[in-house]
């Protein structure tokens, strides 16, 4: 019987992250603790102290960061429905859809993160198109970014793929389809612009 | 990348020392690499977020494990709509998830590990730590936060019950 358990051992030291995947995980970690830095904790004191000294001092402290936060939130919020040409898009690629961008771990994440950004896009210039704002240089550079998200798209379906998950690869693959076939008209506005260019 | 405080330093040391006892863990759990994948980087992002708002953890290993399995119990959930009691008799067994990845053993190690997924959640818990994840029993004690004798004893009862398994098909 103790045969079987150790064969059962021997059979899943086999089992192992390879190098890559322990080092992709650990770069998206490593990334991820960046941007959520150890929030130290306040020392300890006397209750007389903190009563006599501290209170205002850190509901004061406290004010700022709630502003401040709030304030963030309320950029980022405000960002949300920002096209580009608009003052706060550059906060909304740049940084709201880069952080969402980090928490993605897996290749399944990714290329749904991928599908969305195209979706958004697609969104982003159906709305230019509709205030009459597409104009030759904004068209251009975003068939250009959505050439370069479809691309990294379609790589992301390639390693589910070869890593034999199938599921998810056509799952992505019909979100895709859909995103297309719901903006067609855009699509084919900014696709004809890139094939005249 | 380097760590920029003594805290990350500590944390990725602890990651270079973990992930792939957690991804053994987390695989022989749900048959699925790239799902198992996520939930190891999950169950990190998550220790982390704990330890940098200021909480401390006296036993990270154990709680490494604690966060895993309860991701683990989440995926379940998200897959199948089952009472509490059905999704407790699940657990141990091979997950109903997609199964594209699963790594085939001989037929005698998948035997093994199709019994010892029928144990009860005390005996599996240590028989597979033991076995799978190839830690001693006082390594497994001080993950669990047990004595390493209760440990020692759970895994021969663990073992045994095995064995009864096996002689029931062969008879």
């Amino acid at each position: 019987m103790k045969g079987k358990f150790k064969i059962l051992q021997e059979e899943s030291q086999k089992v192992a992250l390879d190098e890559s995947e322990r080092q992709a995980l650990r770069d998206s970690l490593m990334s991820y603790m960046e941007k959520t830095p150890v929030r130290e904790p306040v020392i300890a004191q006397s209750e007389a102290e903190s009563k006599r000294r501290n209170i205002t001092k850190t509901s004061g402290t406290l004010g700022i960061l709630i502003l401040l936060l709030l304030a963030g939130i309320g950029v980022s919020y405000a960002a949300e429905q920002t096209v580009p040409g608009d003052n706060l898009y550059p906060v909304k690629v740049s940084v709201t859809e880069k952080v969402r961008g980090t928490l993605c771990f897996s290749e399944k994440r990714r290329a749904e993160h991928e599908a969305a950004l195209i979706d958004r896009r697609l969104q982003e210039a159906e709305k230019l198109h509709d205030q009459s704002r597409l104009s030759a240089n904004v068209r251009q550079a975003m068939a250009d970014d959505f050439s370069h998200h479809v691309q990294t798209l379609s790589q992301h379906v390639q390693m589910l793929t070869q890593n034999n998950n199938r599921d998810a690869a056509e799952k992505i693959t019909a979100k895709l389809e859909s995103s297309l076939s719901t903006h067609a008209d855009v699509v084919h506005i900014l696709t004809v612009n890139a094939s005249e260019n | 990348m380097q760590p920029s405080s003594k805290k990350t330093a500590e944390f990725i040391s602890l990651y270079d020392e973990m992930a792939d006892q957690l991804f053994r863990h987390c695989f022989f759990k749900v048959s699925n690499r790239e799902l198992a994948l996520d939930l190891v980087q999950e169950t990190f992002a998550r220790t982390w977020e704990y330890l940098a708002a200021g909480k401390e953890v006296n036993n990270i290993k154990g709680f490494l494990f604690k966060v895993a399995n309860n991701l683990i119990i989440d995926e379940y959930r998200k897959k199948k709509v089952v009472s509490l009691e059905t999704l407790q008799e699940q657990i141990g067994f091979d997950a109903p998830v997609q199964d594209h990845n699963r790594t085939i053993f001989n037929v005698e190690v998948d035997t093994v590990l199709s019994h010892i997924k029928k144990l009860d959640d005390k005996y599996r818990e240590v028989i597979m730590m033991r076995y799978v994840n190839d830690y001693s029993p006082k390594e497994i004690a001080s993950i669990l936060g047990e004595s390493e004798n209760a440990v020692s004893v759970r895994i021969n009862r663990g073992i045994k019950k095995v064995q009864e398994m096996l002689n029931l098909v062969n008879n």
